[in-house]
């Protein structure tokens, strides 16, 4: 044939541009996308929790940026200060070392703070480390008076596929006083999407496991294929997260020992939050890949959280992902390849704060 | 009118050749250097994936080991004495290399957690191009067979009335 040679060297070009191109758009290229339109009628139910959530938290973004500044200026440079200490003793007052936090975040003039604990009027966090599985694993136990001040937050305030930002850096622009990583939904394109009321994709997964966190700050986790992201909308949903599976559900372990989340079969860093009571959660991170921390495989984590009293408790994004962040300072140890330690930007937080 | 317009391209080599034993050889020993070096770079990959499984990057060397390695075999011991031609070869490979292709990069998304679309390009492009050789090959292939068979039966004849 003619040109033989001619026509495999412009197939290898285009099938060499087209994948460069697949993976600039996969992991480069930045878009943002607007909420879905829901009816009428379904905004109304849930416009007046959106409102409650839009105000409290354009209040918080406008506090944080103004103390942003100083807050910078306070932040100290070693991360494993508040972990070291918070290891023996979560609740054990701290001295003047843990001083320097104060004027972090949005927190309220009457707060009582400590490197490992938080307490106001209407938020208490208490941080401890524990290891198990040869792993260390950090524990932020919340108890709030309202559900209003657990929120959620997108990476540059913006939804769209690959609009990143580390979690330090989410937490601190929104003023939280605890953060950890969210679902990183802008990884994948389907799952639903909702936050702080606001319906952003609602596109089902098959077999994905959603946690639903309602108006009253109650968990429930649900089945994409059972239920549209609409009727929980109507429902009174305030928040979606869909990465999963769910860990525990009605406070027995709902994996068993050899189901592991899509294909990760290994021990790995984990993220999950949990529900014990009313108002009352935890946002627990594990180290992993690493020399000191194997890592946590998810019938291990929902064993740790069943333990801890959790009712409900659902697997965020892991691996390189997990990130806690308790008053600015980065609490675990984030790494992808286990050799450096280093946050993972991603699309989004689940947060403490006002 | 196909029949002859087979055979003319035929003569070409477009779509039917002469089978050309070494030629297969050396299309099966690639396609095996091919599968081995995406069986090796599949485990390397899947080993510093903290455990992350991927059926898709560890199997892309399935691809080129059935799609060019063992027809090439069974076309080099098979009895007939013609083997597709250059343009459903080409169609053939083609095919296979963006099945392949897509495979890894379909493999490595799933082991870093994350989706494209985009990867769907490749299963359809792969799947046309493969599906569009392979009903160059067949016609081609049977109706070589036959014309040889006629021919055959012609040659077989006249023979007998020569006698």
């Amino acid at each position: 044939m003619r040109h033989r040679k001619w026509i495999i060297l412009i197939f290898s070009a285009a099938l060499l541009a087209f994948t460069l191109y697949a993976a600039l758009d996969t992991f480069v290229l930045t878009r943002v996308y607007t909420p879905v339109t829901v009816s009428e009628a379904l905004t109304q139910s849930t416009a007046a929790q959106a409102e409650n959530t839009d105000v409290a938290q354009s209040a918080a973004s406008d506090a944080a940026a103004e103390e942003s500044a100083e807050t910078k200026s306070s932040r100290r440079g070693k991360k494993t200060s508040s972990a070291a200490s918070a290891e023996t003793e979560g609740t054990s007052s701290q001295d003047s070392g843990s001083t320097s936090l104060l004027g972090f975040g949005n927190m309220s003039s009457s707060a009582v703070q400590t490197a490992v604990s938080y307490s106001d009027a209407n938020i208490s966090v208490t941080l401890t480390t524990y290891r198990q599985y040869d792993t260390d694993i950090y524990v932020a136990d919340v108890q709030l008076s309202s559900a209003e001040y657990l929120k959620t937050a997108f990476a540059q305030n913006a939804y769209g596929k690959n609009v990143t930002d580390t979690t330090s850096s989410m937490a601190q622009s929104n003023g939280a006083i605890l953060a950890v990583n969210g679902d990183y939904y802008g990884a994948r394109e389907s799952g639903y999407v909702l936050r702080s009321g606001v319906l952003y994709r609602n596109t089902a997964k098959k077999g994905q496991e959603d946690l639903v966190i309602y108006a009253d700050g109650s968990f429930e986790i649900i089945k994409e294929t059972e239920v549209s992201a609409e009727e929980l909308l109507a429902r009174g949903a305030v928040q979606i997260l869909s990465f999963g599976p769910g860990l525990v559900a009605d406070g027995q372990i709902a994996v068993t020992a050899d189901e592991e989340v899509g294909r990760a079969m290994a021990s790995n860093p984990r993220t999950c939050i949990a529900q014990v009571d009313e108002l009352h959660y935890l946002f627990i991170v594990s180290d992993g890949r690493t020399d000191s921390s194997e890592g946590l495989s998810l019938y291990q984590l929902a064993a740790f959280a069943q333990s801890l009293g959790a009712k409900t408790a659902y697997n965020l994004d892991g691996g390189g992902s997990s990130a806690m962040v308790f008053n600015g300072e980065l609490i675990n140890n984030p790494t992808t390849n286990g050799s450096s330690i280093k946050e993972r930007k991603v699309s989004d937080i689940v947060y403490i704060g006002y | 009118m196909f029949t002859s317009a087979t055979e003319s391209a035929a003569k070409k080599n477009i779509l039917i050749a002469a089978k050309d034993v070494p030629l297969l050889r050396k299309r099966a020993f690639r396609g095996l250097l091919i599968s081995l070096a995406l069986a090796a770079g599949g485990a390397v990959y899947e080993h510093f994936s903290h455990g992350v499984w991927s059926c898709a990057m560890v199997y892309a060397f399935m691809i080129p080991l059935a799609g060019v390695t063992l027809p090439s075999m069974l076309l080099e011991r098979s009895p007939k004495r013609t083997m597709p031609g250059e343009l459903p070869v080409l169609l053939w490979h083609f095919g296979l290399a963006v099945l392949t292709v897509g495979s890894l990069f379909s493999g490595a998304l799933e082991i870093y957690g994350t989706t494209n679309s985009l990867t769907r390009v490749y299963w359809w492009a792969g799947g046309l191009l493969t599906v569009s050789a392979a009903l160059l090959m067949l016609p081609g292939m049977l109706n070589a067979g036959k014309s040889t068979e006629k021919k055959d039966q012609i040659r077989r004849s006249s023979d007998r009335s020569n006698l």
